[in-house]
């Protein structure tokens, strides 16, 4: 301990050193705090759009659906499924809904789209689409109403109020159509989604493809990306319990629809400790020279105290200490910046409305709220620390190596 | 008397060195394989589709249809092969239609090619899995990807029935055979595109010898501006040239912003080195202070302390400015032409989103110029403390200070 | 008072009569054009801005329920057929040998090129079915008194259009002119009638004429070159099989 309490007072010899080694250190730990709560940031949020946009944390089909989404391959049985879910108290919700692709077609243009017929009660649990709508409203208990994108509107050259007519395949692959009027129009802020969905009632898309009362997907929703593989087991084994046959369904999380999402979030997490990494390296530099300077015009001293003495081993002991301590003081310091400057963007978030296009061509809005979680924390609180204790230790050696008597004369 | 004062405290002025080369060094290299890595992937999705710059009928590339297509005349034909930086160039043909194999239909994007002058401007052809790519002697073969030979529930060799509404509006139908499969690892591209030999193409859309687009590849990425306004003087007025930021504009975006990334990221690197040499020369000039006491007594005066300091600290910076480049160049230059591989599951994810799973540098002058700057302005804000603390310096007080 | 009264009854009943009669001049000039069964040969012109194309198609009718159109010429597209049974239709390709049924996602596609699509081809009857009809007044077209009918489609019906202007001859119930508006008032399509002839002892208009009028310079024309009204059609013409020969 009287080591550890040397140490310290030598830090404070000489304030003005340390002081800067202390700020580089801060500046290396708060900039990687917020670099990496940006980027957890931006995965997160990522996928929750896409999750809350539209895919859910868990889609429940008939089997082979997910692949090929055929027109009457309708979930066999689908009110005992739902009925199982009304009961579970852990998710937010579930939706029904019915898919199909076909053609929706104005007096200007027409588009190719994939049209999706919910009940806008239930799906307002599992999606937010309804949050935004940017002209007119959501969908209601009314008929032959449409919901569909800006882009969508705009190249079909149609407002609120005006006519559409929807053209697609029914169950007997007769050609259907039907008219819908647009009562609402929406910004996902994903490029892809805004292309592709447009949204009827429920009732209007089974009319039209002559499903009677079937639908295609079931898509549930529980808090927390993460936890959509615990929900897909909970389903399953609540199949089981209910004596469900369970491969005539498919059960897929949204790792499991995404899948290259998931590569993507993957391949941004080993980059982040490739930053870490290098900026670490940059400490160590600053650090391990400026020790090895001080360690230097110590050497007389040195010489002193092991003549008197004291080992090899607790000197070696006490520059490390020294190199540690301020590692320590930084990285709280720097901690603590990092966390001031944290707050403020948290809450109104980071503005990259200049990328938009290319914000929304990955599905992120524009508005970055970065995210601390403790995989970040842990993070930052160790591995400066790490790196300047490691920076002690070639100074150290160096210190060590001199007999005492040389010591002594050193200059 | 500055270079004296340098090497009397070797150990001293070779950490100092040491400092500076070592921020010179992580610049460097940290810039070299940011800037390396960004312009590979660029150039590797220009190469791999689109090309550097296209030519195609006016209004095209915001409204593709085939009746935009037009003839290539000898003109036009001369005009690009005179054009600045010019690697390659070929012609193709977009339309789509329905392709048919038993009673399975679908719509498909369809992709006439040059069987030999495509693979010298894009990297399409090294797709191929299995069978063959397009080439001239089996003019009647069409390429379609994985996915969508599963769908149609057909395998290599099969036949297959296009049919697309023709240039003139009449119905164009061929029956054709499957001559190669391809997996491009995007899923959109292998169930949606097929490719043909560009004149069965024509002859199929009854396009009568026109096109849809001439693609053009360079040499040199940063002259693409110069052969695209080379273009525009000689190409007429119902012709337009457009390079790949314009057929593309989500990747510059993307690129932009990743760009605007590594500029903060550098500039957080930068802060730190760059405090690593502002303490070590801080110290060296400090821990002299005594010296310069007693110099002063001796009565010079503080204004040529100050020069020394100066003197010093430039040879310093220099030095250490010579070996970093010197060393970050040599690995520049190693990792140039042995670029890093990212192997493992890695490796893969890369490839599916279209990035290559590698670490590459560059070796353009432009990383030198900024990182020397950088690194010079870093040196000489380090000069100013303690230049300031000489100036104010007394005798007394030099030699006083411990 | 009963006088009034009377006159109200009486302007109740006419104008009560004349919103049926619109439906049935709608009718009959519809049938006119349709009759039960038809066949005979007719050529499309297609023309735009950058070229002029010319075919020859032979075609047999069932009211409006089943079709088959044979092209004759020019040589690159005889034997390309195309078949419609109810609102579905298919195209025999006579290179390929093969028959396509026309997926939703091309009906809106044109047909052979022309300013007509396939919906239109395929769709053409339900004029009575998805539209409120209502006649408005007389006006001259070509020299001709005509009656200028006002159709507005029904609340649900699957049409893009917001109104439909449909002019019909009062001497002979023939049509002579009707018009394509958007909801918005913008005229997208002309479709005009003239020529008219006696074929097969009815006098039908020979010439139809459909102008695209938001691309200025397209516009297609349909001539009758002879046609039989009313003639036996076996059915087995509407198959698949008499397509594939």
């Amino acid at each position: 301990m009287f080591i550890a309490k040397l140490a310290w007072r030598n830090i404070w010899r000489n304030k003005r050193r340390s002081l800067i080694v202390i700020l580089s250190i801060v500046v290396g730990v708060s900039a990687s705090l917020l670099n990496d709560s940006y980027g957890v940031g931006i995965m997160n949020q990522m996928v929750d759009n896409l999750i809350k946009s539209h895919d859910s944390n868990v889609q429940i089909h008939k089997s082979g659906f997910r692949d090929n989404k055929k027109v009457n391959d309708v979930i066999p049985n689908f009110n005992r499924i739902s009925s199982i879910l009304a009961k579970l108290k852990e998710i937010n919700g579930y939706s029904e809904r019915v898919i199909c692709f076909g053609l929706i077609s104005s007096a200007a243009n027409s588009s190719g789209v994939s049209i999706v017929g919910l009940k806008p009660e239930l799906e307002k649990n599992v999606t937010d689409i309804h949050k935004k709508i940017i002209a007119g409203r959501y969908l209601s208990t009314g008929r032959n109403e449409i919901v569909l994108s800006k882009k969508v509107a705009e190249k079909l050259e149609v407002e609120i109020g005006d006519k559409l007519v929807a053209v697609a395949s029914d169950i007997n692959g007769n050609v259907s159509s039907q008219m819908f009027r647009v009562v609402g129009i929406y910004r996902s802020g994903i490029s892809e989604y805004d292309n592709i969905y447009v949204y009827i009632p429920l009732a209007d898309a089974q009319e039209m493809l002559n499903l009677g009362n079937n639908i295609h997907e079931i898509a549930v929703s529980i808090e927390g990306y993460r936890k959509s593989s615990e929900l897909k087991a909970k389903i399953l084994s609540e199949f089981n319990k209910n004596d469900i046959v369970t491969d005539i369904y498919e059960v897929s999380t949204f790792q499991e629809i995404m899948p290259l999402m998931m590569a993507f979030l993957d391949v941004y997490h080993q980059w982040s400790y490739i930053i870490y990494l290098i900026i670490g390296i940059a400490v160590l530099f600053g650090v391990v020279n400026t020790m090895l300077m001080t360690v230097m015009e110590r050497i007389n001293e040195f010489g002193v105290i092991m003549s008197i003495g004291i080992r090899r081993g607790k000197l070696v002991r006490m520059i490390i200490y020294e190199s540690l301590f301020m590692g320590l003081i930084g990285t709280i310091i720097g901690f603590t910046v990092g966390l001031l400057i944290y707050y403020p963007m948290s809450v109104n978030g980071v503005d990259m409305s200049q990328f938009s296009e290319s914000m929304a061509s990955f599905g992120l809005p524009n508005q970055i709220y970065p995210e601390l979680n403790m995989n970040v924390v842990i993070n930052t609180l160790l591995i400066i620390p790490l790196v300047t204790m490691i920076a002690g230790i070639f100074p150290a050696i160096k210190a060590i190596r001199l007999q005492p008597s040389e010591a002594v004369r050193f200059v | 008397m500055a270079w004296r004062g340098l090497w009397r405290n070797k150990r001293r002025t070779i950490i100092t060195i040491s400092a500076v080369a070592f921020a010179t060094f992580l610049t460097l290299i940290s810039k070299a394989m940011n800037d390396g890595t960004y312009l590979t992937n660029i150039k590797y999705a220009v190469d791999s589709y689109t090309g550097y710059i296209q030519i195609n009928q006016k209004g095209y590339i915001d409204n593709p249809t085939l009746k935009k297509s037009f003839y290539p005349s000898e003109k036009l034909k001369s005009v690009i092969k005179s054009i600045p930086y010019l690697k390659s160039y070929t012609r193709r043909v977009v339309g789509d239609g329905l392709i048919a194999h038993k009673s399975n239909t679908f719509g498909v994007m369809i992709l006439g090619i040059d069987p030999v002058y495509e693979k010298t401007v894009s990297k399409i052809s090294n797709k191929i899995k299995e069978g063959n790519f397009i080439n001239n002697y089996t003019k009647n073969d069409i390429v379609v990807g994985a996915k969508l030979l599963e769908k149609l529930e057909a395998k290599l060799g099969d036949s297959i029935v296009i049919l697309v509404s023709c240039y003139d509006g009449s119905m164009g139908d061929m029956k054709l055979r499957i001559g190669g499969i391809m997996k491009s690892g995007q899923v959109e591209t292998d169930a949606g595109i097929i490719y043909m030999h560009v004149e069965k193409a024509q002859d199929l859309f009854a396009l009568d010898g026109r096109i849809s687009s001439i693609v053009i590849s360079l040499n040199d990425f940063d002259k693409i501006s110069i052969a695209k306004y080379y273009l525009e003087k000689n190409l007429g007025n119902e012709l337009e040239v457009s390079d790949w930021t314009k057929i593309m504009p989500e990747l510059k975006q993307t690129m932009d912003m990743d760009s605007v990334n590594s500029l903060i990221f550098l500039g957080i690197l930068i802060v730190i080195v760059g405090f690593g040499i502002l303490n070590t020369i801080l110290m060296s000039v400090t821990e002299r202070f005594r010296e310069f006491g007693v110099i002063l007594a001796l009565g010079a005066r503080n204004i040529k302390l100050i020069w020394v300091v100066i003197f010093e600290t430039i040879g310093i910076s220099f030095i250490g400015l010579l070996i970093g480049l010197v060393l970050g160049a040599a690995l520049n230059y190693y990792v140039y032409f042995n670029p890093i591989a990212i192997t493992g599951i890695m490796a893969d994810m890369y490839a599916d989103l279209g990035f290559i799973p590698a670490i590459y540098t560059t070796v353009s002058f432009d990383i030198y110029t900024y990182t020397i700057s950088y690194i010079l302005i870093v040196c000489f804000l380090a000069m100013v403390y303690p230049v300031y603390k000489i100036s104010r310096l007394e005798p007394l007080k030099g030699i006083r200070f411990t | 008072m009963r006088l009034f009264i009377f006159n109200l009854v009486l302007i109740c009943l006419s104008l009560n009569l004349f919103s049926q009669s619109a439906e049935e001049i709608i009718k009959k000039a519809e049938d006119m054009i349709k009759g039960e069964s038809s066949s005979g040969t007719f050529t499309m012109t297609v023309v735009n801005p950058d070229f002029k194309r010319t075919v020859v198609m032979e075609s047999w009718w069932v009211g409006n329920e089943k079709a088959l159109i044979v092209i004759k010429s020019p040589a690159k597209e005889a034997g390309n057929k195309t078949l419609k049974i109810k609102n579905e239709m298919w195209n025999y390709l006579k290179n390929t040998e093969t028959t396509i049924k026309i997926p939703p996602s091309m009906m809106l596609q044109s047909w052979n090129g022309s300013d007509l699509t396939n919906d239109d081809l395929v769709r053409e009857s339900d004029l009575i079915k998805d539209y409120d009809i209502k006649l408005l007044f007389e006006e001259k077209i070509q020299g001709e008194d005509c009656w200028k009918i006002e159709l507005t489609p029904k609340p649900t019906a699957p049409v893009v259009w917001g109104t439909i202007y449909y002019w019909v001859r009062k001497t002979d119930f023939l049509p002579a002119l009707i018009q394509y508006y958007d909801e918005k008032g913008n005229l997208h399509r002309t479709m005009s009638f003239s020529d008219y002839k006696i074929m097969d002892k009815r006098k039908i208009p020979t010439k139809w004429t459909i102008v695209n009028n938001k691309k200025t310079g397209h516009y297609t024309e349909f001539i009758y070159n002879d046609v039989k009204f009313n003639v036996k059609i076996p059915d087995k013409i509407f198959s698949f099989k008499e397509l594939e020969k």
